[in-house]
C-alpha cells in the first residue's frame, strides 16, 4: 500500500511542503540566511530519497505539480518590473553594461577555471552557460557540443549558491545599491537567485527578474565567440 | 473570483509565451517571453495592475518553494559530477562569486556616474 502512495502525486507534494515548512521553521529559529528554506528542503528530500531508495521519478510525480508553478511565477515577475519602470529606464545603460560585463566574466571564468583544474574541453564548455536559466543553458550546451545534463546540474548548483550566499557576497564586496544587487543576483544565478532577491526587497526582486531574461539573451548571443577565443 | 481572474490572466500570458517560444523555435523559455509580454501589457494598460497584483505577488513570494523539486533533481547528476568533482564545483562556485561581484560593481559604478552627471545639469 505504501508503495502505491509513494508512486502517486500525493507523496511528492506532501513531502515538498513539509520539508519546506521545516526549512522555514529552522530559518525563523536561527535567523540566519545561510539556513535557506529551499536548501534545507532540497537536502532533506535528497537524503530521504537516498535512504529509502525511492527513485526521483516517483518523487517528481508530485514534485512536478509544485515546479509547474515556476511558469506563472516567472510571468508574474512582470509586476515588480512594471512598478519599477522609471528606475529601469533611468538606469538602462548601467543595467545593460553591468549584465553584459557580468555575463562575459561568467563564461570566461567558468570555462577557464575548469580547464585550469584539469577538466577536459567538453566539461569546460558544459559549464560556460551555468549562470543562465535552464532552457537557455541547455540549448547553448547543445550548440557548443557540451554535455546538456552536466549543464543542467551546473545551472542548479549555481542557482543554489546564488540564493544561499548572493546578498552576503555582495555585501562583503561593497555592493549596497538595491538595483545593482538585484541585477547581480539575476545575472549570476537566474531564477533561483531571484527567489532569494524577492525576499531582499521589491526593487531587488524586480531587477533580478529583469536580469534573468537579459542575461539569458546576451549570453546566448556572445558565448560562441568567447569560447572560440579561449578553448 | 479575483484570484481566478488574476491567475487566468497570468496563465494566458504563459500560454502566449510558450506558443511563441515553441512556435518560432527560439531558445528563450516561454515563461520569460510571457514575463516580457505581461510587462508590455501592463505598460500599454491592456492589463490593469490591480487585476494581477494579488495573485502575482503571492506567486512571487513562494518562488523558492517552487524550485525545491528542481533542486532535488541534481540527484540525477551525482554520477556525472563525482567523476570531476573538484574542477566542476570549484569552477561553479568561484565563477558565481565573480559574476556577482563584477555585475554588481559595474552596475553600481555606472549608476554613480549618471547621478554625478545629472547633478551637474
Amino acid at each position: 500500500m505504501i508503495e502505491e502512495i509513494i508512486k502517486s502525486p500525493v507523496f511528492g507534494v506532501t513531502v515538498t511542503l513539509i520539508a519546506f515548512e521545516i526549512g522555514l521553521f529552522l530559518q525563523n529559529r536561527t535567523k540566519s540566511y545561510v539556513v535557506n528554506p529551499m536548501l534545507i528542503a532540497t537536502s532533506l528530500i535528497i537524503i530521504m530519497l537516498l535512504t529509502f531508495k525511492i527513485p526521483y521519478q516517483n518523487y517528481n510525480e508530485g514534485g512536478k505539480y509544485i515546479s509547474f508553478l515556476l511558469g506563472p511565477a516567472t510571468v508574474a515577475l512582470a509586476i515588480p518590473l512594471y512598478k519599477n519602470i522609471d528606475l529601469i529606464l533611468k538606469y538602462k545603460m548601467a543595467i545593460f553594461v553591468g549584465i553584459l560585463c557580468g555575463s562575459v566574466a561568467g563564461i570566461l571564468s567558468a570555462a577557464l577555471i575548469a580547464s585550469f583544474l584539469g577538466a577536459d574541453k567538453t566539461i569546460a564548455l558544459s559549464l560556460a552557460p551555468k549562470s543562465v536559466t535552464t532552457p537557455i543553458a541547455i540549448e547553448i550546451s547543445n550548440i557548443l557540443k557540451g554535455y546538456p545534463s552536466l549543464t543542467s546540474a551546473a545551472v542548479i548548483i549555481t542557482g543554489i549558491i546564488g540564493a544561499m550566499m548572493g546578498p552576503e557576497v555582495l555585501k562583503i564586496a561593497g555592493v549596497n545599491n538595491k538595483i545593482a544587487k538585484g541585477i547581480a543576483i539575476g545575472t549570476a544565478a537566474h531564477g533561483l537567485g531571484t527567489s532569494r532577491a524577492v525576499q531582499e526587497g521589491e526593487i531587488e526582486g524586480a531587477m533580478s527578474g529583469l536580469a534573468i531574461g537579459l542575461a539569458g539573451i546576451i549570453t546566448s548571443l556572445i558565448i560562441p565567440f568567447i569560447v572560440k577565443m579561449i578553448l | 473570483m479575483e484570484i481566478i481572474k488574476g491567475f487566468s490572466i497570468i496563465m494566458i500570458f504563459l500560454f502566449l509565451g510558450e506558443f511563441i517560444s515553441k512556435g518560432l523555435n527560439i531558445p528563450i523559455p516561454g515563461n520569460v517571453i510571457g514575463m516580457i509580454l505581461l510587462f508590455l501589457a501592463l505598460v500599454t494598460r491592456i492589463v490593469k495592475l490591480s487585476d494581477v497584483e494579488n495573485v502575482g505577488t503571492g506567486l512571487i513570494k513562494n518562488l523558492s518553494l517552487f524550485f525545491v523539486p528542481v533542486g532535488v533533481g541534481i540527484i540525477l547528476y551525482f554520477d556525472a559530477i563525482s567523476k570531476n568533482a573538484v574542477p566542476i564545483l570549484s569552477s561553479i562556485v568561484l565563477s558565481t562569486f565573480i559574476v556577482l561581484i563584477i555585475t554588481g560593481h559595474i552596475t553600481q559604478l555606472i549608476m554613480g556616474i549618471k547621478k554625478e552627471v545629472d547633478k551637474d545639469d
